[in-house]
């Protein structure tokens, strides 16, 4: 059930491979460099699901940034595709937490922005007879004019989501999407998520917090430490497919144990972190006890 | 849910019916819908009745508070004319007196106001745009932006000497500023993660300004250009209080000198114009916000 050895990876090609890769970003008001990773080492299969989980401000929004090209490593190297990553590509497409859709723009002409933008050698017919594919795809139909205030949030990540599957990337990544969705809609998202990606056959590299959302998800479950974050820990997840949404997954057999091992992987992370920022407010005469400041990862105050 | 329903993907019954449906006519919807103008129409009915009353009463001196109809009349005759005045008497009124002044002021006032706007949004733009620009033209223009305009007053009349110009250089200082600042401040604040996933989708740094930051900074723009009608219809008033001795006339110059002719019902009917004008310039922008930033009205109220 766990291994941090890829024994899957012997039938998958290895698409997306990072190696001692340390990232960060700049926190210009304070002028301080924050590193959110350290040394992680991840490979990414073709055709792969693979879920990162880990607490808040553990770097993982920072490692999926870093695929997509947004942001540079500081060291180590990202490949995709046997090349290291320079820039953007229209092979990887990202969903964002709060949707990042525009406010101005109607539903259907923000799912064009990706042509739009890309300037793809598609010829119009076609690209209108795929925008029009993939907002059926995602159930928005009867919403292509309507602009996303308009919509409910639900609505609006699926926007965001038909927009990155408009292309047909190769690989999806998807930061927190349905965090900011209430209970049901994000157990109707879930589903919905799992079977268009069974149906495109992307790779995805998921992000959450949420431990039941991972195994309702994943092939893998990736759990990152808190900050600079590192790989603690690969979980394998060998639940047939399709699976139970979120809030079912629990009746699965093997949901309580994966359960319990994923809970104390990231529990411990999950308090580190908390003892890290407790720390940062009070550096003296802090009652967080020695031990759990010492905890793996958390070496820098 | 998820396992029962066939694990299709389409919209639910969101298609099934009509969403939007046209709502019967009753009495509580005519008076949710008209109360306003309703409202309003018997507030200012009693209002003017009431001063009319007021005035006739001889608590007051009439001089300095005319009866409405005095007031109504003025209006009649500074609009429409029919009075047979010839030319300036010594109490000021004249056919059409309020017509000549006011077209005087709405002259310079929009000429002072398509300069500052065309000038305003491309400093502001820039300024948003580039550290640099921004660096150089910071202490001028928050100096500037801060300084009551007033006080530059007596050295634009050195420099510029008695006349028109001396009006457009104080309405131009007076309105710039609020479109500037707006504009700067639109360009700053555009959100992060829309910049982000236009680049995701491909967008070099030239689309990332027209189809991110531009839009977003639209709203921006209108609510500077709001503000600066605003101010610049101070500044105009204020442009032609000071240059009252002048004669060069103008809607401000009417009040002041009226008023010092002990002209009442005259000063009160140039000040009527100017509130109407005012309130419809408002209004007018208003509506303006709404065509141009359709995805605004919601977050708006």
């Amino acid at each position: 059930m766990t291994s941090t050895s890829e024994s899957n990876g012997s039938t998958k090609r290895p698409l997306i491979v990072a190696e001692n890769l340390t990232a960060g970003y700049e926190l210009e008001r304070e002028r301080k460099l924050l590193t959110a990773l350290t040394n992680i080492n991840l490979t990414v299969h073709e055709g792969e699901f693979l879920v990162l989980v880990g607490p808040s401000g553990c770097g993982k929004t920072t490692f999926i940034n870093v695929v997509a090209g947004l942001i540079e490593p500081w060291e180590g190297t990202v490949t995709y595709d046997g090349k290291p990553i320079e820039g953007t590509s229209k092979d990887r497409s990202m969903v964002f937490q709060d949707y990042a859709i525009m406010p101005w723009r109607t539903v259907e002409h923000n799912i064009a922005l990706p042509f739009e933008l890309r300037n793809l050698d598609v010829p119009p017919e076609e690209k209108k007879a795929k925008i029009q594919q993939t907002i059926e795809v995602v159930g928005l139909q009867g919403f292509e004019t309507s602009f996303p205030h308009e919509l409910s949030g639900g609505m609006k990540q699926r926007v965001g989501i038909a927009r990155a599957l408009v292309t047909q990337p190769r690989v999806l990544l998807l930061d927190e999407p349905f965090g900011a969705l209430d209970a049901m809609t994000r157990e109707v998202m879930q589903a919905q998520l799992e079977h268009l990606v069974s149906e495109f056959k992307q790779t995805v590299v998921f992000i959450t917090h949420s431990i039941d959302e991972a195994i309702s998800l994943g092939d893998r479950i990736a759990v990152i430490s808190h900050r600079p974050g590192t790989v603690r820990e690969i979980v394998e997840v060998d639940i047939e497919r399709p699976r139970l949404a979120e809030g079912e997954i629990t009746k699965h057999p093997q949901y309580g144990d994966l359960r319990n091992h994923l809970w104390s992987l990231v529990k411990d992370e999950a308090l580190g972190a908390y003892a890290d920022d407790r720390l940062e407010v009070e550096p003296a005469g802090s009652e967080i006890p020695q031990q759990q400041v010492d905890s793996p990862g958390g070496g820098r105050l | 849910m998820s396992q029962t329903t066939p694990r299709k993907v389409d919209g639910g019954s969101i298609t099934s019916q009509p969403r939007i449906q046209e709502a019967g006519w009753t009495w509580q919807r005519f008076w949710t819908r008209y109360r306003f103008a309703i409202i309003t129409v018997i507030n200012l009915t009693v209002f003017f009745i009431l001063w009319e009353v007021f005035a006739r009463s001889g608590r007051v001196n009439q001089l300095i508070f005319p009866t409405f109809t005095d007031v109504l009349n003025s209006l009649k005759i500074g609009w429409f004319g029919g009075g047979n005045l010839e030319g300036f008497n010594n109490r000021m009124l004249a056919d059409f007196v309020i017509v000549h002044n006011f077209w005087e002021t709405l002259k310079i006032y929009s000429i002072s106001m398509l300069i500052a706007i065309g000038a305003g949004i491309p400093i502001g733009l820039l300024m948003g745009g580039s550290k640099w620009v921004d660096a150089l033209m910071s202490p001028y223009i928050w100096t500037l932006s801060s300084l009551p305009r007033i006080a530059i007053y007596p050295i634009l009349l050195l420099f510029l000497g008695i006349g028109d110009s001396v009006k457009y250089a104080i309405i131009i200082s007076t309105a710039i500023f609020p479109v500037i600042i707006n504009t700067w401040a639109g360009v700053k604040t555009t959100e992060q993660s829309l910049i982000n996933a236009a680049k995701v989708f491909g967008a070099s740094k030239g689309q990332v300004y027209r189809k991110v930051v531009l839009p977003y900074t639209l709203p921006f723009v209108v609510s500077g250009v709001q503000q600066s009608l605003s101010r610049g219809l101070v500044g105009v008033v204020l442009a032609e209080f000071l240059s009252g001795a002048t004669k060069l006339g103008g809607i401000g110059w009417l009040v002041f000198r009226s008023a010092a002719a002990f002209n009442a019902p005259l000063t009160y009917a140039a000040l009527l114009t100017l509130a109407v004008f005012a309130l419809f310039m408002v209004q007018g922008t208003r509506s303006m916000e709404a065509k141009i930033a359709p995805w605004r009205q919601v977050t708006k109220t």
